[in-house]
Order: structure tokens, then sequence, then C-alpha cells
């Protein structure tokens, strides 16, 4: 299937059809050569997923260690595609976790995810300003930052400490001052309620 | 480091949202530095994946021998009486023209007497012979062919056997070593003729074998390019063969690649032993498609 390289549409509503249009019978195909040794194959899922995973680091580790946490996420590909099986989910979807999770002990094994956790619960206001306005001026969909603005406060802002802060569940519930299972409820209904703002169902996902 | 999924990682395919969380990275998408994609291609550059570690040739030969006595042993009466497709022989049949294969190669190996007939007419070669084996039960057969392909595979793995020697059959200047390929070729293909015939479905030979097989036969594309009959000039051409024991080959030399080929590597291999015409195997081309069409109707030159 045709593929474009990974430039999005700034400034505008994502055209998830069209994001989605990226099938897995394509990224099968793409996997099949890597394990081949195809490196050109590599090069082409880099050239699609680069910016998707390129910015799941960047919102939590910053431009400093953003591009190398991206690298290793393709080497690890490269080194290890079994690990991905189309029948548990998209690449996109296992690049863009591999990426978070890469990026997370990134920010534990530095300790700057401590200093995160302090400043998320210092300042007069839940969310510092200016954490917020970062983190959300990374999201270039006026579709994706109107559905998060639409969700109640508590559900979002649960969502944006445990997604754009990597923050535990746990470390959620002190940060907002409830229980733990209280802030577990308010990520998944959030995620849920976002999932049907944005119209995401399994039509155009990848299963 | 320990490397812990975060809590919202952990449970985000239980709860049905990966979708959600993948739209929100994508939403976040953002260009790496151009640095970063040279830097990668340079890294994987230098750690190339490991494939299936090839075979020496006499053990390909020897592999596919036994596999495919495993498959006689097992064959019922009603089996052997199949017609073993695409020949007019049935299963039987078929498998005493294989012995006079084995005895035809046997004899150019220096080991025995040489089956009547032309030895670069192969199907009609050992006419008699394949006449006086359908006339016998097949378990004697199939004990006669074991024990003509024993002969060659306990030859070609002695120290007496040069894998550089020539072993021309069937008018190509074979070595040993790509003779055996060939041969190894010829019962992996009887093999799947015979599962067909039997309704059952074959086996997947091992990764070594296929990448054995499959290595063999890229590398001799371009030269094969010419028995097309259409005025192709060989160009760098990567070969992309998927599944176990498949590879990326690249051929026809360095400088800018001028074609893309990717098909499963069963797949490649039934082209280059005529069971699936180049033109119906499932593939991705790029690039040059004529000279794509050139290699894969070329690659089943051998297969006689």
């Amino acid at each position: 299937m045709p593929v474009s390289t990974c430039s999005r549409p700034r400034g505008r509503a994502v055209d998830f059809a069209s994001v989605f249009a990226t099938t897995i019978d394509w990224e099968r195909q793409m996997v099949s050569r890597i394990e081949a040794g195809d490196d050109s194959a590599l090069a082409a899922v880099y050239d699609q997923y680069g910016a998707l995973v390129h910015g799941v680091a960047l919102r939590l580790v910053g431009s400093g260690s953003a591009a190398d946490i991206c690298q290793e996420v393709f080497v690890s590909l490269w080194n290890q595609p079994e690990r991905w099986s189309a029948d548990r989910g998209s690449l996109r979807t296992f690049l863009a976790m591999i990426a978070r999770r890469r990026a997370i002990d990134h920010l534990r094994s530095s300790g700057r995810r401590t200093a995160n956790e302090q400043r998320a619960h210092g300042g007069g206001s839940l969310f510092g300003v200016e954490v917020d306005e970062a983190a959300l001026a990374l999201i270039s969909g006026d579709g994706i930052r109107a559905a998060l603005a639409s969700l109640p406060d508590a559900q979002r802002q649960a969502i944006e400490l445990a997604y754009f802060k990597g923050l535990t569940f746990r470390q959620v519930a002190d940060v907002t001052g409830s229980s733990e299972g209280t802030a577990k409820s308010r990520i998944r209904l959030g995620l849920r309620r976002l999932g049907e703002q944005l119209n995401i169902t399994e039509s155009v996902a990848w299963r | 480091m320990t490397r812990e999924p975060t809590d919202l990682d952990a449970v985000a395919a239980e709860w049905g949202v990966e979708p959600v969380l993948a739209v929100l990275a994508e939403a976040g998408a953002a260009s790496p530095p151009a640095s970063t994609r040279a830097r990668l291609v340079e890294r994987v550059a230098s750690s190339p994946r490991a494939a299936a570690e090839p075979m020496l040739p006499a053990d390909l030969y020897a592999a596919r021998a036994e596999a495919l006595r495993l498959l006689l042993d097992d064959l019922g009466d009603d089996e052997w009486h199949q017609r073993a497709a695409p020949y007019v022989w049935t299963v039987h049949g078929l498998l005493a023209h294989l012995l006079v294969i084995e005895r035809y190669t046997a004899a150019m190996l220096g080991l025995g007497a040489m089956p009547a007939g032309d030895g670069n007419d192969h199907l009609a070669l050992g006419g008699d012979v394949i006449a006086a084996e359908i006339g016998s039960p097949p378990a004697d057969t199939a004990r006669r062919w074991w024990e003509a392909s024993q002969v060659i595979a306990a030859h070609v793995r002695s120290d007496r056997s040069d894998p550089n020697a020539p072993l021309p059959l069937h008018g190509w200047p074979f070595s040993v070593s790509t003779g055996l390929v060939a041969r190894a070729f010829e019962l992996w293909t009887h093999h799947e003729d015979i599962c067909r015939a039997a309704g059952r479905v074959p086996n997947r030979a091992a990764a070594r074998e296929l990448r054995t097989m499959s290595s063999i036969s890229v590398a001799s594309l371009p030269f094969l390019l010419p028995s097309d009959g259409k005025e192709l000039r060989m160009q760098p051409t990567r070969v992309v063969l998927t599944g176990p024991g498949g590879g990326t080959f690249d051929i026809g030399g360095p400088g800018e690649r001028a074609a893309l080929l990717v098909a499963d590597v069963v797949d490649y291999c039934r082209v280059v032993a005529r069971r699936i015409e180049p033109e119906a195997l499932e593939r991705t081309v790029e690039g040059d498609a004529a000279l794509v069409d050139g290699l894969l109707s070329g690659s089943c030159a051998f297969a006689v």
C-alpha cells in the first residue's frame, strides 16, 4: 500500500480515517521484511512512525533525550521484530507504547520523574499552568484538544497526569487527593469517553 | 535498569484503550532531528539481522531425502496410486522416476551405472526402470530409492567428495555443491507433489533448508536473466524473501537499487521449482518491474 512520509498536518484536526488507513497489512509486510533483514523496511517504518515515536518521547523527556529514545525504539524493533504481533494491536500502537516505556525508564533513571511529581504536588494549583500548556501544546490536533477539554476536569486531569506525565495510579491519587480506585476509574472513564468523542472504534482501529 | 510498564500502559489492553493512547501519541507527533534517521540507518547497517545458517549442500540433500523417506513410510495403499500432478505418473511412478534420477546422479559422480536413455531428457530417462518399478510393490520401490539416495549422501558427505568438482546434470554445468542443491530442490518439490496427490498438507521445510535453497537460487538469478530471451540488463536489485529461512539479498552489483522484490520464501522456491507460475507469485515490487519479471522467469530455468 502507498504510505506517505511522516509529515503530519499541523494546527488542524487529525483525519483519523486517513491516519488509520495505514493498514495492518502494510505493517505486517514491513515487519516480515525486517525479520528477513531488510533495513530499507525499517527505514520505511521510521519514515512512517518516527514522528509519532519522537513525539511521545519529547512530551515525557524533552528535546535533550527524545531523539536518542526514538532511535532506541527503532533499534529494538530491528533487533526483536518478533515482539510485535498483529493479533495484539497495530505496530503504531506498539511503537508508541515502547516509546512511552523507554521514556519513563529514562525519567526514572534520571530522577526527573520525581521532580515532576514534586512540581505536580507543589504550587497553588493542581497542575501548574505551564505544565499543562506545555503538554497540550504538543498535541497538534484541534479535535483531540477539544475532546480533552470537554472531559470533566477530574478525568482530564487524571489522564494528563497518567499519560502525559507517566505517573502511576497511586501517584495520580496522591496528587489529586483521591483514592487510587477513584483515580483509576477517572482515567478509564475519561479515556473511553475520549475514544467515543474521537470516534475511535474497531472499524478505524487496527485489529 | 528495571523496565516496568506504567500502570496505564499495563492496563491499556485490558481496558481496550490502546487505540486512544495511540491517537494521543499520533496527535503529538513531532519530527525528530534529521540526524536521527541517519544515525539509525548507520547503526542498523552495522548490526545486520542474523539469518538462518545455511547448510552444507550435502547435508541439505541428505535432509530432504530423509524427509521424503518419512513421508513415504507413512503413505497408505490408496495414496501410492494417486496421480501426482503435474505428471502422468502416480505417486509410485513419480518415486520410480526419482529412483532413476538418483542412479543418474550417482553415475555422474562415478558411483554406478548410467540408466538407459538421454541424460539431458530428464523425464524420459530410465523409462524401462520406471515401467518395471510400477509393476512392483511400492514399498520395494521406496526401499530401492532410499538405498540409491544413501549411496549419494554417503559419498558427498565423505572426504572423498570435492564440493567444487564438476557435476553436470541434465546439461547444466553444476558443481557437486550446486548440483546437490538442485537435487535437494527436486526432492523437496516431489515431496510437496506427493503430499498434494495424497491430499496432505506438506510440512514446511526447515528454515536452514529453505535458506540454503533460496540463497543459492537467488545468487544464480543474474546469470539466468538472459535465459528469459528478453533484452534485459541486470541492475542492482534487492530480493527480500520473508518467513523462516528467508533473507535479504542484494544482487546485480553495487550502485543505486533499480528494483525490489518481496515474496514469501516458500512461494519463491515453488516458482523456482515451477510449481507456481512466476506471474502468479504473490509479491511486492518496487522499481523496475520488467527486470523483476525477467528475474522470476529465469529463476525456474533449472527446473526440468
